[in-house]
This record gives structure tokens, sequence and C-alpha cells, in this order.
């Protein structure tokens, strides 16, 4: 999985669906914090990881889990990109 | 008319709620599901869900199907250890469920409706129930070691939030669970407060005080805290083998896949599910509703998408 504007797109799809945010996907910035600039808790965090097995197939792992990569769309393309699948 | 009962099971006292309308579909209709029994989730799951399956129970009523519903052994207003909690005894409380269903109705074909991993229950009791005419299931887990793996990740994301994780206590664990929240305490990650079962019985509905619910004593080892709710390594062994995708045991039933989500098209794990139980089920229609996933919500959600998706397939 490489990190290209249309895996971000997914991403800011995924995360504007699951989350329901009031907001379009596109508005979701790159670099937005999601915990401090959109409010997503510990439950939006799992729907997050849910929506990754279900719309993209990837699989996290428990030990894979990091606050810091599921902070931004940038961290999440970026370690998805580094899972190298 | 709402009622409440506690029937024996297992050893402990079993609460269930019966919802009879003064008339009902199959004094008329024989074709009509004679009872409807709704199979709740566990766990956190269970706590989100219990408002929506009330309304559920109601919206039932309304359309003049009885309908009962019930705490799992160890859970709710149940009697018994939560940490004892287990797949195959849940599916022994639906069984004793439907039986007091069929008794208190005197119709012995029944309607169930579970949810997550009461909708698996629902499935295996539908197994070996020929008198299961009707079988809904609203967002199956399908494959325990998915609910498994999620626990676990819900568990992580949590501690991840509440506090620092110390990576090296993790390997060598039993179910290599991470470290509670810091308002739990360590050895269980029960809340104190708590009585025995999804919240407790104390502070649930507003009915402390309506039974004396025994002291809980623990008596199953706890592999897992899962926000708060012991689980047993004989549950996580149960659900690491349970797959609903790789059973054949043929099923009377008409089935219900229903998918609650952000989109109308079923997600890829409930196309899966529904294409496996086409070769062993009477007929099956998947599709999806959107709606919040209420058994996740933290806070009050009136998924009325979904119950009226429910009550129109059962109705």
């Amino acid at each position: 999985m490489q990190d290209t504007p249309e895996l971000r797109a997914r991403l800011k799809e995924l995360i504007v669906e699951r989350l329901a945010l009031s907001m379009k996907p596109e508005e979701l910035g790159d670099a937005d914090r999601l915990m401090e600039d959109h409010g997503v808790d510990s439950v939006g965090l799992f729907w997050i990881v849910v929506g990754l097995d279900e719309e993209l197939g990837v699989q996290i792992g428990e030990d894979e889990f990091d606050l810091d990569t599921f902070s931004s769309v940038d961290k999440l393309a970026g370690f998805l990109a580094s899972r190298g699948e | 008319m709402e009622t409440y009962e506690y029937i024996p099971v297992r050893g402990e006292r079993m609460f269930l709620g019966l919802h009879i309308p003064d008339e009902t579909h199959s004094s008329r209709l024989d074709w009509k599901p004679g009872c409807v029994v709704i199979a709740s989730p566990v766990h956190e799951e269970k706590k989100s869900a219990h408002r929506p399956l009330v309304d559920l129970a109601r919206a039932l009523e309304a359309r003049r199907l009885p309908c009962v519903r019930f705490d799992y052994v160890g859970t709710g207003d149940s009697t018994g250890d939560p940490s004892s909690v287990t797949l195959s005894g849940m599916t022994d409380d639906l069984r004793a469920a439907v039986q007091h269903a069929r008794d208190a109705t005197g119709v012995s074909n029944v309607a169930l409706v579970g949810l997550r991993l009461g909708a698996d229950v629902a499935a295996l009791v539908a197994e070996d129930d020929s008198d299961v005419r009707l079988l809904a299931l609203v967002a199956p887990v399908g494959q325990g070691r998915r609910y498994v793996r999620d626990m676990r990740m819900r568990s992580r994301i949590r501690g991840a939030m509440t506090e620092p994780v110390d990576r090296s206590s993790e390997h060598g664990d039993v179910a290599a669970a991470p470290s509670p929240p810091s308002h739990l305490p360590r050895e269980m990650g029960a809340r104190p407060e708590e009585g025995p079962g999804e919240g407790g019985a104390s502070g649930r509905r507003g009915e402390a005080g309506r039974l004396a619910v025994p002291a809980m004593t623990r008596t199953a080892t706890v592999a897992l805290d899962y926000d708060g709710h012991p689980v047993s390594p004989r549950m996580i062994a149960e659900l690491e083998s349970h797959d609903l995708l790789s059973r054949t045991a043929s099923i009377g039933a008409s089935v219900l896949c229903l998918d609650v989500r952000a989109k109308p098209q079923p997600s890829a794990p409930l196309t899966a599910l529904a294409d496996a139980l086409r070769t062993r089920a009477a007929s099956v229609d998947a599709r999806a509703v959107v709606d919040e996933p209420f058994w996740n919500a933290l806070g009050p959600v009136e998924p009325w998408e979904c119950i009226g998706a429910v009550t129109d397939w059962l109705d």
C-alpha cells in the first residue's frame, strides 16, 4: 500500500463516515489532529481500526496500535505505507 | 404489558423482561412468530445496547408481537459470576429463555433476534431448534477471533489514552492485555463499586432494591479485562474456536443478516457470513441500514432505522 492521494482520500472518507463527523471528507486536513481538532475519542479510534479492516482489508495488530499513528491522516497514511502491504 | 420474572438457570436466577401485548398476532395469523426472543450482546456492548433493545422490545409489542428479553447468567440483573460468562453458557441461557417464552405464550414457533455476540448465540440455538422460524442477526460477530481481537484492541486504545503503556510488562502475560485504566484495580480491572454483570445490578434502570442479589463471588480466572468486564480464559478459548462461517448444521429458519453502519451496503464480513449461511439456511436476506453502531456508542443513541428494519422484517 502506497501513500497516495487516493489512499488519503479513502482514509478521510472512512474517518468521516465511521465517526459521523459533520464535514465532508475533503474538508478533513491531512495534518488535522483527530483527537484535538475533531474530538475523536477511544471509541472513535476503535472504529477507525475496524474500518481499516472492513474497508481496506488492513488488520492492525494489538502491538501495532499507537496513539501517534492514529493522530492524523498524515501519520496514518505514512504508517500504512510503511507496512508495505 | 411489560413484566419481569426470574427463572432458575444453571443454578442461578436469570432475569427476563416479558413484553406481552393484550392481543397477539399469533392468535389470528399462525405464520407470525409466537414470540420474539432477543439475545443481547455482552460486556460493554450490552451496556450501550440496553436501551435500544428495550426500545426494540416495546416496538415489537406495539406491533402485537410478544417479546422476551433477558440477561445472561452473570450479567445485568441476573445472578452469577460475570467472570464465568462463556459462549456455551450464553447458548444455554438463550435456550432457557426460548423455553420460557414458549411456556408464557403457549406457542412453539419463535423468532430470535440477536445483536453482536447475541446474534451468534441465536444462530447456534437455531441449528438444533426447528421451531425457530425467523432468525435476525444484527451485526453478528461471525468469527470469535475477531471479537477477541476487538476486545484487546479496545482495551489497548483505552489504556493508551488514559495512561502511558509499559510495553515491557506486556510480553509473557496470559492474554497480552494492556494495563487496565488507572481507575481500575490492577489485579482484576473491575470497578469495585459495580455489582455483577454489565454495570452492576445496583445502578441499572433505577431498579435497585427490587432484587436482593447475592454478593458476587469470582470463580473463574480472568484472562482479559474488557473495559472493566472480566473475561475468562475459557471464554477466550471458546471465542477463538467459534466460527459461524465454517459451521455446517442446517438452519430451518429464514435469516436476516443486518449490518448497521454509515453505508447502505453490507460490509465484507457480513456479506461473507450471509454467503456461508445460504448453504444451510432456509433463506438469507443480507442488507444494511444507515444508523450508528449503537452497541459501541458512549452516549444515548436511538437507532430507529435499525429497530424499524428488524420489526418490519419480523412483522
